[in-house]
C-alpha cells in the first residue's frame, strides 16, 4: 500500500536516512525501531512531505507521492501524528480534534468520527472544552492520536506514542492502536520501546544510523540475537 | 595609430572652431546688460514645502516687473534678475550641498530661505563666503550668523500684540489658557504670549506644551477646558495640530475666544461651523485691506490677475501669506543694493543695517533684536491684527511690536529666559 | 468630576482606536511569524481612500469606509502573496522587505497626491455626544461601536469557523497545522488580509479627525507596536487589554501632565513591564 524505495534524506551535509526501502501493507501494523537519532522520525517526515527527499521514491498504492505538499499528502489519507504530539496547546480538545478534520467537509461524518474518538478516549469527551495545555501527558497523547483519526486516515504514522507516559497508560494506548488497526487503518509505528512495538506489529524494520539493518516479521525480529541484546534488553 | 584625417574631418573641425569663436564673440556684447543671480533655497517638495514653494508666485511677479522695465538700476548699472532655485526637501544636508552650488557655481549675491533648520545649517558656509541670507522668521538671528536677516514676518514675536489686542478690546476675557507643540518655534510663541498675558494681568490658567508625537488631542483640550478659560491661545501650533485642537475645542463645547498664528479657514470650516470661530484673533492680513500700504494693495491685485481664478497662470488655490513673504525679501534687498550702489553682498548688508524705515510690503520697518537675538538683524514690520467674522479673516487693527517690547521688556525677557530662548542661553 | 468622566470617555475612545490597529498587527504577527512594519502605511492608505472617495468625490462616508476596508484587506492579501511569501521563515529578509515597503508606500502616496498640506477630510458628524457633562465628538464616538462589532465578529470567526480555527492552529504550530492539511500560505494571506483590513478600517474611520499625510502611519505605529508587545505578541485578547492600558495611560498622563510626559511614561512602562513579564499580559512562556 505505502512503499518507500531507496529513500535518502540529507540535512545539509548530514545523511539523516540513507537508501531506505519500507513497505506498509494494508490493514497491518508496521514498526520502525531504532535508537535515538537513528533516523526514524526523518522517515515519517519524508513520507508526510515535511522533509524533502534527496533520493528515492515514495508510492501510495501506485501513485508517486514524494514531492507533494503535506496538505496534498494528508488529503490522500496519510496522517502523521508527530513526536512530542505537537498539540495546539492553547486550543481546547474539541478544536484540536476538529483541526484534524480540517480537509473534510461532510459534517455528519465528522460528527460520527468525533463520537468514535470519544469512544476510544472517554477522558477527552469529559474534558472536551478544556485547553490542551491543561491535560496530563497521557491525555495529550490520546488527543494527538484522536486528532490523527479525525483526518480519516488510511495510513496512520505514529511517532513515539509511548513517550513520556506511564507504563499503565502505555498499555492502554497500545490496546487502542491495535483496535484502530482492525478498522482497516494501516499503521506505521515508531517506537523506542521496542518490546511494545514488536508486540503490536505484524512486521518491523530496524534502523541504525540511517540505514535499515534488519527487516522481518515480528516473530523473526523478536528472536534475533542482536535485537534481543540491543533493543529488548534481554 | 595613424593620424589620417580626411578632408571632410578637417572641414568639420574647422567649422566647429569657427562656431566656437563666433559664439564667444557674439555673446560678449550681450553681457553688457548685467545679470545678477539670486538663490532660492528651500523645501520645494516634501512636508515642509508649504513654507517655500508658494513664495515663488510673489517672487515671479516682482522679478518680471523689474526685468520688463529693463532691469534693476543699481549705481550706474542695470541688472537683469535671475532666480536660481534649489530644492532642499527640508533636509539640512541638502541645503549645505545647495548653498555650495549656488554660491560657488552660480555666484548668487543673496539667498532666499524660509529660515529655521535649512538656514541654520548653511550659516558657517555663508559667513565664510559673506553672502546675505534672508529668511521668513527671526529664530536664526544670532551674533554668530551676521549674514542672516529675519525679514518677512514678525514671528513669533507677534503673539504679544494679539494678546495685547484681546486685553485692550475684550477686557472681560481674563482667564487665558495656552498650549503649543514642544519645539523651538512653539516655545518662542508661548513665551511672547505669556509675557503679554502677564503684562495685562490676565490669569494664566493653563500653559503646557504638547509633544510633536501627539495624535489624540482630546485629553489636552479636556484638561484645558477644565480650567474654564475665556481665551485659548494655540500660539504657533502647526497647521495639522491646529485643525485638531480647534475641532476638539468645538466638540468639547468651548465658548470663548481663540488666538493662534494663522487660520487655514477652508480646512477648519470642514470641521467646525463658521460661527464657532467668530472673533478668533490672528495675524496675517489680506493685502487688499486699506490699513495696508498701497504697494501691498497693488501686489494683491497683481497676484489675483496672474495667479488667481481665471488668471494667466491660475494656480488653483486661494492667495495666502507665503505669497508675499519672499517678494518682500527681494524688495528689502533691492533697497539695500540701490543704497549701496552695488550688488556686492557685504556692501548691501552694511547699507541695509545702516538704514531706517525700510520699505517692507507690510509697511515701513526697522531693525531690532539685540537684547533677544544678540544682534539687530530682525526686521520688524507693522503688525496687523485680524479677526474672523462670519467666516472671513478681516484685518482690524495695527500694532507696533518694538513699541510694545520697549514698554514690557522686563516681563518678556523673563519668559524668554524661562524657556531658554535668549541668545546667550543657547 | 466632569474632568474625570471626560477623561474616562477620552481614554475609552483612544483605547478602541489603538486596539483596532494593534489587533490587526498582532494577528499578522501571530500567523505569519513576521512583523509587518508597513501596517501603519496600510492605516494611512485607508485614510487616503476615504479622503479620495468621500472628501473629493463626495461618496457617502460609510460606503467610502467600507471600500477602504476591503481595498486595504485585498492589498494585504496581494502583499502576502508577492512580498512576504517568498521570504517566509527568513527573519532578516522579511524585516528588510517590510521596512522597504514602508518607504515605497510613503513615497508612492507622496508622489501621487503630494505632501506639504494636510489632506482635509470634512467631519461627517459635526456635533458631539453630550451625556453627564461629558462631550465626545460623534466622529470619535463611532470608533467605539465599530471596534466592538469588529472584535465580536473577529472572535466569532476565530472560534467557530473552520478557517478561524486554522488561523489559530497555524499561529500556535504551523508545522503541525500543515500535517492536517491546513495550507499555511492561505492562512498567512487570510491573516494579513484581515489584519490589514483592520488597519484600513481604523484609518478610514479616523480620516476626518486625523492629519491625513503620507507619514501619518508613523505616529500611531510605535504605540501599536508597544501594545502588541505588551499584549504578548500574537495574543489577541492580551493585545486588547494592552490597548486599554496604554489608551488610558496616555490619556490620563496627557490630561494631568502633558503629552511629552505621556510618551515617556508609556515607553518606561513597557520596558518595566517586559522586564518583569517578558511573555506579555496573557502570553504563555515560550516552550
Amino acid at each position: 500500500m505505502l512503499k518507500l524505495e531507496n529513500v535518502s534524506v540529507h540535512y545539509g551535509q548530514v545523511n539523516a536516512i540513507d537508501d531506505i526501502s519500507i513497505e506498509v501493507k494494508e490493514g497491518s501494523i508496521t514498526t520502525l525501531i531504532g535508537s535515538n537519532g537513528a533516523g526514524k522520525s526523518t522517515c515519517l517526515r519524508a513520507i508526510s512531505g515535511l522533509a524533502p527527499l534527496t533520493e528515492g521514491k515514495i508510492y501510495l498504492n501506485d501513485e508517486r507521492i514524494d514531492g507533494l505538499t503535506p496538505e496534498q499528502i494528508v488529503s490522500r489519507g496519510i496522517v502523521h501524528v508527530p513526536e512530542g504530539k505537537h498539540l495546539f496547546l492553547e486550543m481546547n480538545i474539541l478544536d484540536n480534534l476538529l483541526i484534524g478534520a480540517f480537509l473534510r467537509n461532510n459534517e455528519d461524518e465528522i460528527k460520527k468520527d468525533l463520537n468514535e474518538v470519544f469512544e476510544y478516549f472517554p477522558d477527552l469527551k469529559i474534558a472536551k472544552n478544556r485547553e490542551a495545555s491543561k491535560l496530563s501527558g497521557g491525555q495529550q497523547q490520546m488527543l494527538a492520536i484522536g486528532r490523527g483519526l479525525m483526518a480519516k486516515p488510511k495510513i496512520l504514522l505514529l511517532d513515539e506514542p509511548s513517550l513520556g507516559i506511564s507504563p499503565l497508560l502505555t498499555k492502554e494506548v497500545a490496546l487502542i492502536i491495535k483496535q484502530i488497526s482492525t478498522k482497516n487503518i494501516s499503521i506505521l509505528l515508531i517506537e523506542q520501546n521496542a518490546s511494545l512495538a514488536l508486540k503490536l506489529s505484524d512486521k518491523g524494520y530496524v534502523l541504525e544510523t540511517g540505514r535499515i539493518v534488519f527487516r522481518g516479521t515480528n516473530i523473526e525480529l523478536q528472536n534475533n540475537e542482536h535485537i534481543k541484546k540491543a533493543y529488548l534488553g534481554l | 595609430m595613424k593620424c589620417n584625417y580626411g578632408r571632410f574631418e578637417i572641414l568639420f573641425l574647422l567649422l566647429i572652431t569657427i562656431i566656437f569663436t563666433l559664439g564667444i564673440s557674439i555673446s560678449e556684447p550681450i553681457a553688457e546688460t548685467k545679470t545678477v543671480n539670486i538663490g532660492y533655497l528651500g523645501p520645494l517638495s516634501g512636508p515642509a514645502s508649504g513654507w517655500c514653494l508658494p513664495g515663488l508666485t510673489g517672487v515671479n511677479i516682482w522679478v518680471d516687473e523689474q526685468n520688463s522695465k529693463g532691469g534693476l538700476k543699481v549705481g550706474n548699472d542695470t541688472y537683469k534678475i535671475k532666480i536660481i532655485k534649489y530644492d532642499t526637501e527640508g533636509v539640512p544636508s541638502k541645503a549645505i550641498d545647495g548653498v555650495k552650488k549656488l554660491i560657488l557655481q552660480d555666484n548668487v549675491v543673496l539667498l532666499q530661505t524660509q529660515g529655521g533648520a535649512d538656514a541654520t545649517a548653511i550659516q558657517p558656509f555663508v559667513t565664510r563666503q559673506k553672502v546675505i541670507v534672508m529668511g521668513l522668521t527671526s529664530d536664526t538671528c544670532a551674533p554668530e550668523h551676521p549674514y542672516y536677516m529675519g525679514i518677512s514676518e514678525n514671528y513669533p514675536m507677534y503673539h504679544c500684540v494679539s494678546i495685547q489686542y484681546i486685553a485692550d478690546k475684550y477686557p472681560l476675557n481674563k482667564k487665558i489658557a495656552l498650549t503649543v507643540q514642544d519645539e523651538v518655534s512653539g516655545r518662542g510663541s508661548m513665551a511672547w504670549a505669556m509675557a503679554a498675558a502677564e503684562a495685562n494681568n490676565m490669569e494664566i490658567v493653563y500653559s503646557k506644551f504638547y509633544s510633536t508625537e501627539t495624535t489624540d488631542f482630546a485629553p489636552i483640550i479636556s484638561a484645558i477646558l477644565a480650567t474654564k478659560p475665556d481665551v485659548v491661545s494655540l500660539c504657533a501650533s502647526w497647521p495639522e495640530y491646529r485643525a485638531h485642537l480647534v475641532e476638539q475645542l468645538y466638540l468639547q463645547g468651548f465658548k470663548g475666544q481663540i488666538e493662534t498664528s494663522e487660520y487655514e479657514l477652508t480646512d477648519l470650516f470642514a470641521k467646525v461651523p463658521k460661527s464657532f470661530l467668530d472673533h478668533a484673533v490672528g495675524h496675517y492680513p489680506r493685502l487688499d485691506n486699506k490699513l495696508l500700504p498701497a504697494d501691498a494693495n497693488k501686489f494683491y491685485s497683481d497676484w489675483q490677475k496672474r495667479y488667481g481664478k481665471g488668471g494667466k497662470d491660475d494656480i488653483g488655490r486661494e492667495y495666502y501669506s507665503i505669497d508675499y513673504e519672499y517678494r518682500t525679501q527681494l524688495q528689502i534687498w533691492a533697497y539695500g543694493a540701490q543704497k549701496a550702489g552695488s550688488v556686492e553682498p557685504e556692501k548691501v548688508r552694511n547699507a541695509l543695517m545702516a538704514s531706517k524705515d525700510l520699505p517692507h510690503t507690510l509697511g515701513s520697518s526697522n531693525w531690532w533684536g539685540d537684547e533677544v537675538f544678540g544682534i539687530n538683524t530682525s526686521l520688524i514690520s507693522p503688525q496687523y491684527i485680524t479677526e474672523i467674522l462670519n467666516g472671513e479673516e478681516v484685518t482690524i487693527d495695527k500694532y507696533d511690536i518694538i513699541e510694545w517690547y520697549n514698554k514690557n521688556k522686563e516681563v518678556t525677557l523673563k519668559y524668554l529666559k524661562k524657556y531658554d530662548l535668549l541668545w546667550n542661553q543657547r | 468630576m466632569e474632568l474625570i468622566l471626560q477623561t474616562i470617555a477620552n481614554g475609552l475612545i483612544a483605547s478602541a482606536f489603538y486596539a483596532i490597529i494593534a489587533v490587526g498587527l498582532s494577528l499578522t504577527f501571530g500567523v505569519m511569524n513576521t512583523v509587518n512594519y508597513a501596517h501603519g502605511e496600510f492605516y494611512m492608505i485607508g485614510a487616503y481612500t476615504v479622503w479620495q472617495l468621500y472628501a473629493i468625490h463626495h461618496w457617502p462616508f460609510f460606503l467610502a469606509v467600507g471600500i477602504a476596508t476591503i481595498l486595504v484587506g485585498l492589498l494585504g492579501i496581494i502583499v502576502e502573496r508577492i512580498i512576504f511569501r517568498p521570504v517566509r521563515g527568513k527573519a532578516l529578509s522579511s524585516f528588510i522587505i517590510s521596512v522597504g515597503m514602508v518607504f515605497i508606500i510613503q513615497v508612492f502616496v507622496a508622489r501621487m497626491w503630494g505632501v506639504g498640506h494636510v489632506k482635509p477630510v470634512p467631519a461627517v458628524f459635526k456635533g458631539a455626544l453630550d451625556i453627564f457633562g461629558v462631550t465626545i465628538g460623534w466622529q470619535r464616538v463611532i470608533i467605539l461601536p465599530s471596534a466592538v462589532i469588529v472584535f465580536l465578529g473577529f472572535f466569532y470567526f476565530l472560534r467557530n469557523s473552520k478557517w478561524g480555527r486554522a488561523l489559530r492552529a497555524v499561529a500556535l504550530d504551523s508545522e503541525a497545522a500543515s500535517l492536517y492539511g491546513i495550507n499555511v500560505n492561505k492562512c498567512a494571506a487570510i491573516a494579513l488580509g484581515i489584519g490589514s483590513a483592520m488597519a484600513g478600517l481604523a484609518g478610514a474611520l479616523m480620516a476626518p479627525i486625523m492629519s491625513v499625510t503620507p507619514y501619518m502611519g508613523h505616529s500611531v505605529i510605535w504605540t501599536c507596536f508597544v501594545v502588541v508587545i505588551v499584549g504578548g505578541a500574537g495574543n489577541i485578547k492580551g493585545t486588547i487589554i494592552a490597548a486599554l492600558v496604554f489608551g488610558y495611560l496616555n490619556t490620563i498622563v496627557s490630561t494631568i501632565f502633558d503629552s511629552t510626559v505621556a510618551s515617556i511614561v508609556s515607553s518606561v512602562f513597557m520596558l518595566t513591564f517586559l522586564s518583569i513579564r517578558p511573555q506579555g499580559i496573557l502570553g504563555y512562556a515560550e516552550k
